[in-house]
């Protein structure tokens, strides 16, 4: 039998990369939240960085082809990286750097929550060379706030972006909810009125998805989790498009705006088949390959057997799933990832790199007809998008798209 | 002749056994021969019993010859092979026999006996068993229990007692995918050389199209036909809820044999309707006589018996309409017994009853694949729940679904699946898409199993909907 092993083939490296770093912990668990993160005190702050160096060492070989690809972003996620100490986030970039090509411009992300920021912390993350926060600001009701156990206020939330921007950090994000317990379609537009009113250069805004295996999965089975219809949740989404649109944010995915030329690069390298190496407990890599197929594996979940695991491998944990994808698994993937951008899927682009047109077979094209009849998708020579419409049915989209085997 | 087997395991009970035959079977089984294949023992015992026991063959070599029919299979390098006993006679290699039912000739091309393994004889007589393979190409001409005999010199009467097996219950079977109505046709044409029981007719439904409209010997025969093709085949199959033959007399004195509803006749002409009945022996532990004999009063069953077998069994004999049976009895009883009653049938010819023809209308279109023959006493229930079942089983589409249930021209229940407001994940970044992707290929699979009626989907489980209905 042979092993799965995702350090074999040549990489693709013609294909931008980024590097993501998980921080698995939490002043408090969410209860909406399925993340790998863990509420542990004190944290261990040098031994996870020694950790992730090492990971990161061990396997920055598999990312460098026989040319090396350009690094264009380096991403904190959590859990709440903001709680890392400042010289354990500069080991961790200063390590990235020095293992990888990074001649243009490098985003570097660390996600945190405004209840967590101060003018030092913001100034420490400045100093290690982070360009970029995003807060996990999600509602600006202190009812809401509580309602979804998050530990922060709304005064707080004020405080966090003086904080960063005080620190000479201006490419600020947001992370807002919709569909949330108890929230009204007036709590909504206060909601994003006032983070408009905060300028911040990205917003990200989302509805609340329940879990199975979360606190509010429970819940909901149980028929205790009072939330917004279905109606009312696609009447938040469009509401959001218009009042963001009309302030200026370029509606460029299906969750996401930015200011012009704030796009998110670490996010995009996911929707346009970038390659990426993600490190840490529960972290995923995609590794594209040369021959056109790829590799997907992620690291364990729980800290400990991430931590064991890492130690036992010299800094290279045995990932917890692999999966070796086909050329025509990734030409999927690439079409349902691509529509889920305004840029949609560009059709020659498409065909230089899964060798053939989205709709070459009669199936997905008799498929995309359909969705063009219903209104969802638009299909031009040159590119297939979905419409405003289409991206609240991206998912139906995709799903007929899917090309089966 | 009772045989208790495998007494070798260190598990065995004979004991145990011989006085569960007793009370299961009702044969006396004081005198059973106990016997173990693996290490030998008994087997003389065995041979002893059988030349003691079973009366010898009374057959002549000297009359025409008489064959019966055991079994046939299909070998797709001999063609169909039968298994035989011959009666009286003697079968010869190059014989030309005739098949008394088929009323054809053919000419023995290989003839044997199994000793266990197939060894080709010179000739088969009296009381002797064996095969004979004779170019015959479908299962359908050889139906077992028939009779063979020779073509220049038959002999005056068949073998008695020979029923061709006879559909009892039928369904529509139609590809998901129209494009595979030929797929479909030819792996019904495969299947029929080994299995002569399912008969086929083509059928047009306004729904679904072109299909056929098949009939099976009991609800168990249609679930194997159906998987096989699905399996063997490869075919996405929407099939429709099983059905009885129906006898309907009509006002002119027409007598139109229904075993499809949508083409139940208008109510007008109806004379009236009978329905073909079966006459059921159900077995089970007395604990559970209540329930089943209220399931059985239930499905409109009249009483003919309930004895004790033992202490630990209890017979119960009902005649039922056959529709009630196929209407999802069988998953009640066993439910009802918690897996221990057993079912057996005879058909036990028609009798006259109130039925009328329920309908389903989607977005006001009645879809002539979802109808059904029912009591009309229940069908006010079926209808309601029918719908409350459609509800669940179709999922939202682009625009709201209006499910009705009619009775004729009159509405008697409705629900309404709302339309799709949207289908998205939410948020998706972070690396980990797969299960994400996982989410979108189960929705795909889903949509592959979706049959398009109009402009609506209809998931294939919900055509069986009405069996699932109480
Ligand atoms: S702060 Fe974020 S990662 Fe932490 S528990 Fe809440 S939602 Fe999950």
């Amino acid at each position: 039998m042979t092993l799965a092993d995702p350090a074999s083939g040549i990489l693709d490296a013609t294909r931008a990369l980024g590097v993501y770093v998980h921080f698995p912990f939490c002043r408090a668990r969410c209860p909406y939240c399925d993340f790998a993160t863990a509420v542990c005190e004190p944290i261990p702050h040098d031994e996870y960085a020694a950790a992730v160096a090492a990971e990161l060492s061990a396997r920055a070989g598999w990312f460098r082809g026989e040319r090396a690809p350009e690094l264009r972003s380096i991403y904190f996620g959590g859990g709440t990286p903001g709680r890392w100490r400042s010289e354990a986030i500069g080991l961790v970039i200063d390590t990235t750097r020095r293992l990888f090509n990074s001649t243009g411009p490098l985003e570097i992300t660390v996600e945190t929550n405004p209840g967590e920021v101060t003018a030092e912390s913001a100034a420490g993350l400045r100093a290690a060379g982070v360009n970029r926060v995003s807060l996990g600001m999600q509602a600006f009701q202190d009812h809401l706030l509580a309602a979804i156990g998050r530990q922060h206020s709304v005064a707080a939330i004020a405080a966090a972006v003086h904080a960063v921007r005080g620190a000479g950090i201006d490419n600020l994000c947001a992370d807002l909810m919709f569909g949330l317990p108890g929230q009204t379609m007036d709590d909504w537009r206060h909601s994003l009125a006032a983070l408009v009113a905060l300028c911040p250069s990205h917003i990200t805004a989302y509805a609340l998805t329940v879990e199975r295996g979360t606190r509010f999965g429970a819940l909901d089975r149980a028929g205790k989790l009072q939330r917004p219809d279905e109606e009312t949740v696609a009447a938040m989404y469009v509401t959001a498009h218009e009042v963001l649109q009309a302030a200026g944010f370029e509606h460029y995915e299906i969750s996401s705006y930015a200011r012009p030329g704030r796009r998110a690069v670490h996010n995009t390298l996911y929707w346009t088949g970038g390659a990426y190496l993600g490190v840490g407990a529960s972290a995923s890599s995609f590794r594209p390959l040369h021959d056109g197929t790829g590799w997907r594996f992620s690291n364990p979940r729980a800290l400990k057997t991430y931590l064991r695991s890492a130690a036992v491998g010299k800094g290279n944990p045995l990932p917890a799933k692999i999966e070796h994808r086909a050329a025509e698994d990734l030409e999927n993937e690439g079409l349902w990832l691509g529509l889920r951008t305004s840029d949609g899927v560009e059709r020659a682009a498409h065909a230089r790199r899964y060798g053939r047109d989205p709709l070459a077979s009669p199936e997905r094209a008799a498929a995309a007809q359909k969705c063009v009849d219903a209104g969802w998708l638009s299909v031009a020579h040159d590119r297939l998008r979905l419409t405003d419409t289409g991206f609240l049915f991206a998912d139906e989209v995709s799903s007929r798209l899917w090309l089966g085997r | 002749m009772p045989v208790i087997n495998k007494i070798d395991l260190p598990s065995a009970d004979p004991e145990g056994v011989r006085r569960q035959i007793e009370e299961v079977i009702g044969i006396d089984a004081s005198g059973a021969i106990l016997a173990s294949a693996k290490d030998g023992r008994g087997i003389d015992a065995i041979l002893e019993a059988v030349v003691a026991r079973i009366p010898a063959p009374q057959g002549s070599s000297a009359k025409p010859l008489k064959v019966l029919l055991l079994d046939s299979w299909y070998d797709s390098y001999r063609g169909v092979v039968l298994l035989v006993r011959v009666v009286d006679g003697t079968l010869r290699q190059k014989q030309k026999i005739r098949l008394w039912a088929a009323g054809r000739d053919y000419e023995i091309v290989s003839l044997g006996a199994f000793a266990p393994f197939a060894t080709e004889v010179g000739e088969l007589g009296p009381g002797e068993v064996g095969f004979i393979t004779a170019a015959i190409k479908e299962v359908a001409d050889a139906r077992v229990g028939d009779t063979i005999t020779e073509a220049s010199k038959p002999c005056d009467a068949p073998l008695p007692g020979f029923q061709p097996a006879k559909p009892m219950v039928f369904a529509g079977i139609f590809p998901t995918d129209p494009a595979r109505y030929e797929d479909l046709r030819d792996a019904l044409d495969k299947l029929r050389l080994n299995d002569a029981s399912f008969s086929r007719e083509p059928e047009v439904s306004a729904a679904l199209g072109f299909g056929f409209r098949c009939g099976f010997l009991g609800l168990l025969h249609m679930e194997i036909v159906q998987e096989r093709l699905e399996r063997e085949y490869n075919l996405d199959l929407v099939t429709t809820a099983p059905t009885v033959r129906f006898r309907i007399v009509l006002r002119n004195g027409d007598v139109v044999d229904l075993d499809n509803p949508a083409k139940f006749p208008v109510e007008g002409e109806i004379d009236h309707i009978e329905e073909p009945m079966i006459a059921a022996v159900i077995h089970t532990p007395p604990e559970f006589v209540g329930g089943l004999l209220k399931l059985c009063q239930e499905r409109r069953g009249t009483q003919t018996g309930l004895n004790y077998a033992g202490e630990k069994r209890v017979i119960i004999r009902y005649d039922l309409p056959l529709t009630e049976v196929v209407f999802g009895f069988y998953d009640r009883m066993k439910s009802v017994s918690r897996g221990y009653a057993s079912l057996d049938y005879e058909p036990k010819g028609y009798q006259p009853a109130d039925l009328v023809r329920l309908d389903l209308l989607v977005n006001g279109d009645r879809v002539d694949s979802l109808s059904a023959v029912v009591h009309r006493e229940t069908s006010y229930i079926k209808g309601r729940d029918l719908c409350i079942k459609m509800k669940e089983l179709i999922p939202m589409q682009q625009f709201e679904v209006a499910i009705q249930a009619a009775l004729g021209s009159r509405v008697i229940a409705k629900t309404v699946v709302k339309a799709l407001r949207k289908n998205v994940t939410a948020k998706c970044y972070g690396g980990d898409i797969t299960r994400k992707r996982k989410l979108l290929e189960k929705q795909k699979e889903g949509k592959k199993r979706m049959k398009q009626v109009g402009n609506v989907e209809i998931p294939q489980e919900a055509f069986l909907a009405i069996l699932k209905v109480e």
